[in-house]
């Protein structure tokens, strides 16, 4: 059984190699959020970025559940993702029983979503604070202190995604640049839509689908989206890792 | 007042800004299908069905997402009215 030190270690030799090769925001920032759970042992785990309005939304998360993304969205008015955004700083709170004077709505919603502590990184560069990476523990678990450090590593691989992904290049602005993930992040949205309404699945299984088709052709997750949405890709193309190929027409 | 907008710009405004949230792109896939038509003009009906009924937008594409509100071609069918 490998140590979090050499699962984090084949995490980042296989993100480095991403950076360098025509990656997907998306795609990457998403497996960001994936290892936080699978390695770091956060039980959920979701990366936040200014809008193009300057407030803060959720551009990946580990899960697709509502509820999930729904306390994510509410610290763009309060919790430790605004505060950690604009303070730059660390922010952590490992008992949320405590919390709910600072954050009487985020702490009373972590709650009774079974998180009882929580822990905000900002995604930095230089004097540039664009987001946070957001960890939530379970009530009754704890984070491990090689984990938070570990963690730093993948704000700062989130933050170099973001900025280095080829069609946020064609800008030197930072807005631009955070702008490029938006637009990628909206294309996959409507093509998860597409895809679960045409295909009778829930949003899990249509992004499932995606991602599937997009590694199984070594193509940009953006790329696939596009075309869904475009029509010059049909979902009953696409299958899942459990499927064997296209149901057959009702 | 978008009659005079060169397509694309309301789907940008609609992308970004106040009313981004993943919800509200997911039900505009969902409605493209349901109404046959693009994904720009699905957000546009989603809005004015927002505006029509005084229900945020996104609590509008929720419902759409969650299957409580479908549409057809015609009208808004609700199926538990």
């Amino acid at each position: 059984m490998k140590s979090i030190q050499a699962e984090l270690g084949e995490a980042i030799v296989a993100l480095a190699d991403d950076l360098v090769a025509d990656f997907d925001v998306i795609e990457i920032l998403t497996t960001l959020t994936d290892r936080c759970v699978s390695i770091l042992g956060a039980s959920a785990a979701g990366l936040m970025l200014a809008g193009p309005d300057g407030v803060l939304r959720v551009i990946a998360s580990s899960s697709e559940q509502m509820r999930l993304l729904e306390l994510f969205e509410l610290q763009n008015e309060q919790g430790p993702c605004l505060e950690s955004f604009q303070t730059g700083e660390v922010v952590s709170h490992h008992d949320l029983e405590g919390a709910t004077d600072r954050w009487p709505l985020f702490a009373a919603e972590a709650l009774s979503s079974g998180f009882g502590s929580v822990y905000a990184l900002p995604l930095r560069l230089r004097h540039h604070v664009i987001g946070a990476l957001n960890l939530f523990q379970s009530t009754g678990e704890t984070f491990e202190a090689d984990s938070l450090r570990a963690a730093r590593a993948f704000a700062d691989i989130a933050t170099i995604a973001i900025l280095q992904y080829r069609a946020s290049l064609r800008s030197t602005e930072l807005a631009d640049q955070v702008n490029s993930a938006w637009h990628t992040r909206v294309t996959i949205e409507q093509a998860k839509g597409i895809i679960a309404e045409r295909q009778h699945l829930d949003m899990e299984g249509a992004f499932a689908a995606l991602r599937h088709r997009a590694r199984e052709n070594d193509v940009n997750l953006s790329d696939v989206a596009a075309a869904i949405v475009a029509g010059t890709l049909q979902p009953s193309a696409l299958t899942t890792p459990e499927t064997r190929g296209p149901r057959n027409a009702d | 007042m978008q009659a005079g907008a060169p397509p694309g710009d309301l789907a940008t405004e609609l992308a970004a800004g106040a009313n981004f949230h993943w919800v509200i792109h997911q039900a505009a896939g969902m409605m493209s299908v349901q109404l046959d038509v693009t994904v720009e003009q699905a957000l546009v009906r989603l809005r004015a069905h927002a505006f029509r009924t005084g229900t945020p937008l996104a609590e509008i594409a929720r419902r759409v997402v969650g299957l409580r509100l479908r549409f057809d071609p015609h009208d808004a069918i609700d199926p538990n009215p």
